[in-house]
């Protein structure tokens, strides 16, 4: 059992209020999360935002950097007890959540925030200063209270959430989802370790409740500024329908994304299909940017042959993780209708990764993810664009000279990001996310006319 | 051709064989319609090709875990019927319901199956205590609704247990006609009265009866039948506590509510006994596939895909995984004196949506409204 702390206001609290169960049955890990008292709520509610407006972006900056390099270092107390407990919670194998420890302290740098805020607000002085534009003075000041309700599916996308809240020098609330209760209770622990009286640590607020306690849920956007939610349909729904008018609400809902193969590729095929098997080995397919179907010009069959052998590899490097039994059933249902549809299916030895290659696209299964891809044979990539709408995040393309002439047809589509095979998990500096710069959106901008 | 299935159907206590005498007869039945299908479906024939899988390779009932299911998503919105009969031998094409596809599930029936449906179903009615008095359908009639379970059922009565006019049917348009089952299971003279439905009918009415302090006594022979459709009160009810709230409400025993785990890919219904434990007639084979690999079973208990092969189904490959999972028992001894396997349904896999007529129900009567 172990008892894992809230962060209220900086400061931890344990309890055995509730429990979660994780993992198989026959090594099941209990997890012990404290109450949430009214005083709690009143006290996430008095966070002082002073505080955090009266820090200099660079101080903010500073601060995570210090926070990056403790979760890099190795001799880190808390480090192994971290990614054991992701492991046993999330189910990723130790590989997996260890690359994902990579990613988040590859994001705790300060050039990386620097240019984050440099990019998604084009000056970072706008957050300390009044600067000229114009005829105005323009200066961006936080919203006040960002509640952040996290998928818990990628460790890297939450932690990024919480940073954009303090990088705007907003207060952070936020929502552990019961898919990781981990990552960010340590990371708020992690401010605590760093200085607990810093502005950053005792603003911070880490809770969690389960989705069904509506009246704690509406008790929280009650006094909050600004929502970032993260996940599924009825996760992102559910915040829409119950945020309070004027609350500024930043939604990252479902999406997919897709794999785009020109004839070219076959030259280097290993190639190819190492990075195209790198991309949807990823979180185990998980994430929104995850390709679930290529669309392959040439010799389909050769691919997914080539893609198989990859997959193998990247299996051995980046294993797959636990999954819920009905996760395997999915998988091997959609295996099962397939080959009777007549589909050439490729497998691993269990349920590790799958390739269905189908001409017609109507003829698929539903899709069970689980490093599942439904390859498409098309003459031309451009006949790819009738299966792609604003439901697909992210496109990569091989070789990526072929993306010139597909962008303008994709991005009008509803696409946000086109970028190399191999990358799709991989988030550019000074990128924007799902169609605007979220920065942006966390402060409101205020100005003095001259 | 003579068929091993209508003979076992013949039996008179199908679930009380001796056990050596049921399993002859199931193997018999299972490997006649495996090598029927083999033979006469070309889809299935070159599907059981890929997994290099005759008819002689099943040798016991032990080797019916060879036999590879079809998901029955692959039933679903093809132009073309997977039959193992010519067309122009079958009589009714069935449907059964989906949350998650606009497309249902499309089995051709011939006028073989009907007829052994109708055998089976009546088997079932009788052996859960169902022969005569009057039946309340907490269902639409079939005029209104097209599923299996309120036509399948439907037709089980009135042309198999010749209930006649000793039925009446309880939704009308989406909304269910609650004074007029109270008044009907009160004051009719055909006894004993029973119910079938899924369980938010139930809860409407045990909420009705409950909200106005009426006194409904029902017979010591009565039966309460669930069709399933617990995804909908899942989190409000359990099924122990239903179960004690009927009894109540009725005057009745608990051991008089059953519980039915409705099979609708293969036009089967299986009813708990008086012990709670849903026991599969001889005709119906279940296996719990291990999620990972479809051609190993999980232990007796543990749970697993369900694989429900029918043996009275001559019309289409009845060997089906609809996704659900369940626990199957083979050896398990019941206090009720049954033989043969044991299933209990776990739910169904996650993101392969719901499926069963009580869902489908339940979407025709969301106009229902439970205070």
């Amino acid at each position: 059992m172990e008892k894992i702390p809230f962060i209220i206001c900086g400061e931890q609290k344990t309890g055995e209020h509730q429990v979660l169960e994780f993992g198989p049955k026959e090594n099941r890990t209990k997890i012990c999360l404290p109450e949430i008292t009214e005083s709690d709520i009143r006290q996430i509610n008095k966070s002082d935002m002073q505080a955090m407006h009266e820090l200099s972006i660079d101080e903010i900056i500073s601060f995570y950097s210090k926070v990056g390099r403790l979760w890099n270092s190795t001799t880190y107390e808390k480090r192994e007890e971290l990614v054991d407990l992701t492991c046993a919670v999330t189910g990723y194998s130790k590989e997996m959540v260890e690359l994902g420890m990579k990613q988040i302290c590859g994001v705790l740098t300060k050039e990386y925030l620097e240019a984050t805020v440099q990019s998604d607000l084009g000056d970072k002085r706008l957050l300390d200063e009044w600067i000229t534009r114009a005829e105005s003075s323009v200066h961006c000041q936080p919203r006040g209270k960002a509640l952040h309700i996290l998928a818990g599916n990628v460790p890297v996308v939450g932690i990024t959430s919480i940073l954009r809240g303090s990088l705007t020098k907003n207060v952070n609330i936020v929502k552990m989802s019961n898919r990781d209760v981990i990552t960010p209770s340590y990371f708020a622990q992690a401010f605590y370790d760093i200085d607990p009286e810093h502005p950053i640590t005792k603003t911070t607020s880490v809770i969690y409740w389960p989705h069904t306690n509506q009246e704690m849920f509406s008790k929280i956007l009650s006094f909050v500024n600004v929502v970032c939610t993260w996940g599924g349909h009825d996760a992102v729904q559910e915040t829409r329908r119950n945020a309070p008018q004027g609350v500024e609400l930043l939604e990252f809902g479902p999406r997919r994304g897709m794999h785009l193969i020109g004839k070219e590729a076959f030259s280097e095929l290993n190639k190819t299909t190492i990075k195209a098997a790198h991309d949807l080995t990823l979180f185990d397919q998980e994430c929104c940017y995850s390709p679930q179907m290529s669309f392959v010009e040439g010799d389909v069959n050769k691919y997914a042959e080539s893609f198989a052998k990859s997959l193998e590899e990247e299996n051995a490097r980046l294993p797959k993780g636990y999954g819920d039994p009905k996760f395997h059933a999915n998988i091997t249902n959609a295996r099962m209708y397939s080959k009777f549809r007549g589909h050439k299916v490729h497998t691993s030895a269990k349920t590790e990764w799958t390739i269905i290659v189908a001409d017609n696209i109507e003829d698929f299964p539903t899709h069970p993810l689980g490093r599942t891809i439904f390859i498409v044979p098309v003459k031309d990539l451009i006949e790819s664009l009738v299966h792609i709408g604003p439901e697909t995040q992210v496109v990569a393309i091989e070789p990526y000279e072929r993306s010139v002439d597909l962008r303008e047809h994709l991005t009008l589509r509803g696409v946000d990001r086109i970028t190399h095979l191999g990358k799709m998990g991989y988030f550019a500096v000074g990128a924007p996310h799902e169609g605007m710069y979220p920065l942006s959106r966390m402060v409101r901008w205020v100005k003095m006319r001259q | 051709m003579e068929w091993e299935i209508d003979k076992l159907l013949q039996h008179p206590e199908p679930f009380r064989m001796p056990e050596n005498e049921a399993d002859e007869s199931k193997f018999k039945s299972f490997i006649q319609i495996f090598e029927h299908h083999y033979k006469n479906c070309e889809e299935y024939r070159k599907y059981c090709e890929l997994y290099n899988l005759k008819p002689h390779d099943i040798k016991t009932l032990d080797d019916l875990v060879k036999i590879q299911p079809i998901p029955s998503d692959a039933f679903r919105g093809t132009q073309k019927l997977i039959t193992s009969v010519p067309q122009d031998k079958i009589v009714m094409v069935a449907t059964t319901s989906s949350t998650t596809s606009k497309s249902p599930c499309r089995y051709p029936l011939d006028a073989d199956t009907l007829r052994r449906t109708s055998m089976t179903g009546i088997r079932f009615l009788t052996d859960v205590g169902v022969k005569d008095g009057f039946m309340c359908m907490l269902t639409p009639s079939p005029d209104e609704s097209d599923t299996g379970l309120v036509r399948g059922m439907n037709h089980v009565l009135k042309d198999g247990l010749k209930f006649g006019d000793r039925i009446m049917y309880a939704v009308h348009n989406g909304n269910v006609q609650t004074e007029a089952v109270l008044n009907n299971i009160t004051s009719t003279h055909h006894r004993p009265v029973h119910l079938y439905g899924p369980p938010f009918v139930y809860m409407h009415l045990v909420d009705y009866i409950e909200k106005h302090g009426i006194e409904v006594k029902l017979d010591k022979d009565s039966r309460l039948l669930i069709t399933g459709g617990w995804k909908t009160v899942a989190g409000e009810i359990t099924k122990h506590e239903l179960n004690e709230k009927l009894a109540k409400t009725f005057h009745i025993k608990e051991d008089q509510v059953r519980d039915g785990l409705g099979l609708t890919d293969i036009y089967t219904m299986i009813m708990e006994c008086e012990f709670h434990n849903k026991h599969v007639p001889p005709w119906i084979h279940v296996s719990a596939r291990n999620p990972a690999d479809m051609n190993i079973e999980v232990d007796e208990g543990e749970e697993g895909i369900l694989v429900l092969m029918s043996s009275f189904i001559t019309s289409f490959p009845a060997i089906v995984a609809t996704g659900d999972m369940g626990a199957v028992w083979n050896k398990k001894k019941c206090e009720c004196g049954r033989h043969g396997q044991i299933v209990e349904h776990r739910g169904r896999g996650s993101k392969l949506g719901a499926r069963g007529c009580a869902i489908r129900l339940e979407q025709f009567m969301e106009a229902i409204t439970r205070k």
